[in-house]
C-alpha cells in the first residue's frame, strides 16, 4: 500500500486509512477503545508503529463506515472525482489497487518496491511484567460479546477494561459458560498494584436469569505489580440477547508511579456475539502470539 | 531474540497491512445472526462500483468530523480499513 500511496499521491490521489474496532483483540497486548479519544489514541499507536505517510481517519464509535463495509477488516474502495465508486475489494490488494490507479490515473515510470521503502516501524507498547497470574482457558469456540461500558460522571477512564466471551451455545439458548476478563489497556500504561485490595466484580441479573458465581475477587500475587488480565469463567442461565448489570472496583495505577486510584466502574454485558471483533488472539508473557483461536465452528 | 523481535514486528505490520484476519458479519446488515461468513461474503452490502459513498461522517484524526464525501470530492481518493490487531 505505502508504495502505491507513494507513486501516486504525487499524482494528486488520496490515501486514507479507516481506523475500525479491533480485528483480533489482544493481539499484542492491544485492548478494544471504549471512546472516540481511545479511538484516536490508537491512532496515534497505529502511526507511531508503521511509519506509513498515509493519513488515517477513525469510523465513529457507531461504527457506521465499518457497517457500510459489512463489518470487512481490510476492505478497500477507490472513489473517482466524481464521488462514485470506481474499484472495490473485499480485502486491500495492493497490486491490484496499482493496476485500478493506473487504469484511471494513469501508468507510474518507475514504480517504487517496497525495498525502495525504509519504514520506520516500531514494537507495541510495552507494559510490565506478565505472566504472573495464570490465564484462564477460554471455552472453545468463544467468541467476544456486546458489553456497554456505562460512562462515569468524573470522566475516569476505564484503565482496566472488560471483554466478555461466549460461545455460539450461550448466544442461541442464553445457557452457558461466559469468560469475563479485565485487561488493563497498555495505551495508558498501567499495572495492578497486588499491594492494595484486589479487583472485585459482582453482577446483577433480571429475574429468571443466573450467574453461577455472580461475584468474584481476584487473585493476590506476591509479585507487587503485573499486567495480566484478572479472568473469570461463569455460568449463564437466561436467554439470549438478555442484559446483565457488571460492576467492578480495581485499584488504576500508573507505571510512572504519579498515581493510584480506586475505580467502579459499570457495564452492561448483553447475551449476545459483538459483531465487530472476530477472535482473540492471545499473547505469550513475551510478546509472542500464542496458537489457538480461529473462526468459531458453525 | 533480535531476529525473533524483528519477525514479530514484520509479522504484525504485514497482518495489518495486508489485512488481519476476519470478523463476523454484521447483525444489522446481513441478518444473519452470530453465525460465521467470509469478508468477501459480507463485503456484498458495500457500495458497487457506479455507486456513491454512503453519506456519512467519520473523524479526522485531531478529532473533528468530517463529511466523507465531501472529503474525497474531486479527487481520486484510496480509502483502506485497518487497526492494531
Amino acid at each position: 500500500m505505502e508504495t502505491v500511496a507513494v507513486d501516486y499521491t504525487p499524482k494528486g490521489v488520496q490515501f486514507f486509512y479507516i481506523y475500525k474496532p479491533l480485528a483480533h483483540p489482544e493481539l499484542n497486548n492491544y485492548i478494544s477503545p471504549f471512546t472516540i479519544e481511545e479511538r484516536l489514541m490508537h491512532v496515534k499507536e497505529a502511526e507511531r508503529r508503521l511509519g506509513s505517510s498515509i493519513s488515517w481517519l477513525a469510523d465513529t464509535m457507531d461504527n457506521v463506515y465499518h457497517e457500510a463495509m459489512g463489518q470487512t477488516p481490510n476492505s478497500e474502495l477507490v472513489i473517482g472525482p466524481d464521488g462514485l465508486v470506481a474499484g472495490r475489494r473485499a480485502w486491500s490488494d495492493p497490486e491490484a489497487l496499482r493496476a485500478d490507479l493506473e487504469r484511471l490515473v494513469g501508468p507510474v515510470e518507475n514504480p517504487t518496491t517496497r525495498a525502495d521503502l525504509d519504514l520506520p516501524t516500531q514494537p507495541p507498547t510495552p507494559t510490565v511484567v506478565k505472566g504472573v497470574v495464570p490465564r484462564v482457558p477460554l471455552p472453545e469456540g468463544a467468541m467476544p460479546m456486546e458489553i456497554e461500558p456505562i460512562m462515569p460522571a468524573n470522566g475516569m477512564p476505564f484503565y482496566a477494561k472488560l471483554r466478555a466471551e461466549g460461545t455460539r451455545q450461550l448466544f442461541e439458548t442464553g445457557r452457558g459458560t461466559m469468560y469475563l476478563g479485565f485487561h488493563l489497556d497498555p495505551l495508558y500504561r498501567v499495572h495492578w498494584n497486588n499491594e492494595v485490595d484486589p479487583v472485585e466484580f459482582e453482577i446483577t441479573v433480571p429475574d429468571g436469569v443466573t450467574v453461577t458465581p455472580s461475584s468474584g475477587v481476584g487473585p493476590d500475587p506476591e509479585a507487587p505489580a503485573d499486567a495480566d488480565p484478572r479472568e473469570w469463567l461463569v455460568e449463564v442461565s437466561g436467554k439470549p440477547n438478555q442484559t446483565l448489570d457488571l460492576r467492578v472496583r480495581y485499584y488504576a495505577c500508573d507505571d510512572a508511579l504519579t498515581f493510584c486510584i480506586p475505580a467502579r466502574q459499570d457495564y452492561r454485558v448483553h447475551l449476545a456475539r459483538d459483531l465487530n471483533h472476530a477472535w482473540t488472539i492471545r499473547m505469550s508473557p513475551d510478546g509472542r502470539p500464542l496458537p489457538g483461536g480461529g473462526p468459531p465452528q458453525d | 531474540m533480535p531476529n525473533l523481535s524483528r519477525l514479530v514486528t514484520t509479522v504484525t505490520a504485514a497482518m495489518f497491512l495486508a489485512g488481519s484476519l476476519v470478523v463476523g458479519p454484521s447483525r444489522a446488515v446481513a441478518g444473519q445472526g452470530h453465525a460465521y461468513h467470509p469478508p468477501v461474503q459480507r463485503f456484498d452490502v458495500a457500495p458497487k462500483v457506479g455507486e456513491p459513498l454512503p453519506d456519512l461522517t467519520i473523524v479526522a484524526a485531531d478529532g473533528s468530523p468530517a463529511n466523507l464525501r465531501q472529503l474525497v470530492r474531486g479527487r481520486h481518493t484510496v480509502l483502506v480499513l485497518g487497526c492494531l490487531t
